[in-house]
């Protein structure tokens, strides 16, 4: 009896490996980072852009729960507070006020980076044309002299194919690694 | 080490209007207040919508220290500081839930849920049976009653009754709380965030300043709300010796913002609908002016709202320069859920660490906090508290409290820092009006008149 023959690796890789999938996974991370882009560069508008018109925009409060607690979803909905619970409609009136010159939060603005990484597909996620898409990110927020906040977490996208063959946010939930909220506001996007 | 009164008396110079700005940086200044302050005035903990069933419970804080809200199986409430008399451990670390006994997981006692010492491990060997459970319970507060459905506490068993120390309070309370015969409730879920500025930024805000909102919201009420001038004659600043503060317009005009928020069919507004039929009830129950009130109040020390909008809330210290918001969404017991979805919707985008409204606060408080940190001439500079000095005269039949004649007074502030003030310098419980009255000849009666004006 001959023992098998071993695969090498570069072989195995491609045995493994659906080219298809790679394209997606390329497709995605470049519109995460597109993304990125626009927030860190102020461009609001073209930001929201990306989202559909029946968008949602969601950041719900995390609990702290114990191990029996678990069972209880750590996406609160229904009636329960959130940080945000945005439609395009609130979302426009968030980016108006980016841009009144009035939102003293946010004027001068906050020098930003988001970065995204951990980019997950699940394509069993959504509906027909849509795909679910999890990703880390880590925002860095440095204000004024001296301010510095970071925030973690994670983000539940569902993409959407458009007709134009283009990706396009319908919704988004965002698990922000805090409980009490450790900066005095969350005036930028995520 | 006390702070000695006449320094503080110079510091808070109430009567003129002028503040030092140490009363919110000094650490000395700091921890008398948490022991002068919040630990004998009545604190606000929770609504009874926040613990509904048996062994519900909350945790919160009075003034720095942790406590536990939590329904008896009785249905009664009880509230207990959150640390182990064996070694101060936190014996409860959840934020909300049901539970009938907590575990300190530092050696292992355990309490039930009204603060009694049920089980200590390896008690025999360990004590050889010395250890008294009776004498070992969670430190209970001294006092605990509601208004309304608002359960408040306090650590002092000489404190007067709730009802006394709200006082004249309890007239624009109800506008809030008692328009229709369910009341409120609160939505669940506490939006907590921290600014590294002094909690009395934001009491004496939410107290008695109307006159922020023009500037410092101008991005979002302000944008919204062009009327304002129009209205400023519709309402008034009420001061309350008690120390309690509330401003209000009785124009009954609706924040804009929140409407176009509400809902997002944007056509048919199943909250105008509700409003109107609310109004028709309220005008019943509190009158046709008090049924359209809406403003900004602080109960003292540090439970502030927006009576007639949807939102109460605490500001708990977390040191000189660092306090956490906690803010509740409240709504009409009685109103349809999509109402009660609406209200959520519009508040979750104006209120909160990221409501268009209020993360502008954020920025004036969490700066002004740097400076005083960081300076000398900042710290030593005294504020300017004198807007309205000497025209809190405006007569308005059946509002309590010293009344300004337009809705941008600093009465409110002044009264509140004359309250705060007496708190910090007196031993014994400072003069309170209801008390006063109930017992004209008891302790104190003979200083009534001068305390009164």
């Amino acid at each position: 009896m001959s023992a098998p023959e071993l695969a090498s690796p570069r072989k195995l890789i491609h045995s493994l490996v659906d080219p298809e999938a790679v394209a997606l996974q390329y497709s995605v991370e470049q519109f995460l980072y597109r993304e990125a882009d626009l927030l860190d560069t102020w461009r609001w508008r073209d930001w929201l852009d990306l989202f559909t018109d029946d968008m949602r925009y969601f950041m719900p409060v995390r609990k702290n729960r114990l191990r029996r607690q678990r069972g209880e979803s750590e996406f609160t909905s229904g009636t329960h507070m959130a940080h945000f619970d945005d439609s395009k409609r609130s979302m426009m009136v968030r980016v108006g006020q980016m841009e009144s010159g009035r939102h003293w939060a946010e004027d001068p603005p906050s020098r930003c980076r988001h970065l995204f990484s951990n980019v997950r597909i699940d394509e069993s996620v959504g509906d027909v044309h849509e795909f679910g898409v999890q990703s880390n990110f880590l925002c860095y927020r440095n204000r004024l002299e001296s301010e510095v906040d970071i925030w973690a977490g994670e983000r539940h996208d569902i993409l959407r194919v458009s007709d134009e063959g283009e990706f396009r946010i319908a919704s988004r939930a965002i698990l922000l690694d805090q409980n009490v909220i450790l900066s005095k506001n969350l005036s930028v996007f995520f | 080490m006390a702070i000695d009164p006449d320094e503080l008396k110079t510091l808070v110079d109430w009567e003129n209007g002028q503040i030092s700005p140490r009363i919110f940086i000094d650490e000395e200044i700091y921890r008398q207040e948490l022991a002068q302050v919040f630990d004998r005035a009545w604190l606000f903990l929770a609504h009874d919508s926040m613990i509904p069933e048996p062994n519900d419970f909350f945790s919160t804080y009075m003034g720095g220290d942790p406590v536990i809200v939590s329904r008896l199986a009785d249905g009664s409430v009880t509230a207990f500081l959150n640390a182990c008399r064996h070694r101060g451990m936190k014996v409860c670390r959840a934020e909300d839930g049901n539970a009938k006994s907590f575990m300190c997981t530092y050696h292992g006692w355990t309490y039930d849920n009204e603060g009694k010492l049920i089980n200590v491990p390896m008690s025999e060997e360990a004590y050889l049976g010395d250890l008294d459970y009776s004498q070992n319970g969670l430190l209970k507060v001294a006092q605990i009653d509601s208004y309304r459905g608002l359960h408040f506490a306090t650590f002092d068993p000489e404190a007067p009754p709730l009802l006394d120390y709200l006082g004249d309070m309890t007239f624009y309370l109800d506008s809030f709380l008692d328009q229709t015969p369910g009341g409120i409730e609160f939505l669940p879920g506490v939006i907590k965030w921290t600014i590294h500025g002094n909690w009395k930024m934001g009491a004496e805000q939410f107290g008695g300043d109307a006159y922020h909102a023009v500037i410092t919201h101008a991005s979002s009420f302000g944008a919204y709300n062009k009327r304002r001038d129009r209205d400023s004659n519709m309402g008034e600043q009420a001061a309350l010796r008690e120390g309690h503060t509330t401003g209000y317009s009785l124009a009954g005009t609706k924040s804009e913002l929140r409407d176009i928020l509400r809902h997002e069919d944007g056509e048919h507004q199943p909250s105008d609908d509700w409003e109107a039929e609310k109004l028709a009830i309220a005008e019943q129950r509190l009158g046709p002016e008090r049924a359209k009130l809406r403003g900004h109040m602080n109960v003292f020390p540090n439970f502030s709202g927006l009576p007639g909008q949807a939102n109460l809330r605490i500001w708990h210290p977390k040191g000189p320069n660092k306090f956490e918001i906690w803010s509740f969404t409240v709504v009409d017991k009685d109103a349809p859920d999509e109402v009660k979805r609406g209200t959520q919707l519009s508040a979750t985008v104006t209120e909160g660490a990221a409501g268009v409204v209020e993360s502008d606060d954020g920025e004036n408080w969490d700066l002004i906090g740097q400076l005083l940190e960081q300076g000398h001439r900042t710290r030593e500079m005294k504020w300017n508290y004198t807007m309205g000095i000497g025209k809190e005269d405006r007569m308005h039949a059946g509002f309590p409290g010293k009344l300004s004649r337009t809705i941008m007074s600093e009465g409110p502030q002044r009264a509140f820092y004359r309250r705060w003030l007496e708190f910090m310098t007196s031993a014994k419980w400072p003069y309170t009006p209801k008390s006063a009255q109930a017992a004209p000849n008891g302790t104190g009666s003979a200083t009534v008149s001068e305390h009164a004006r």
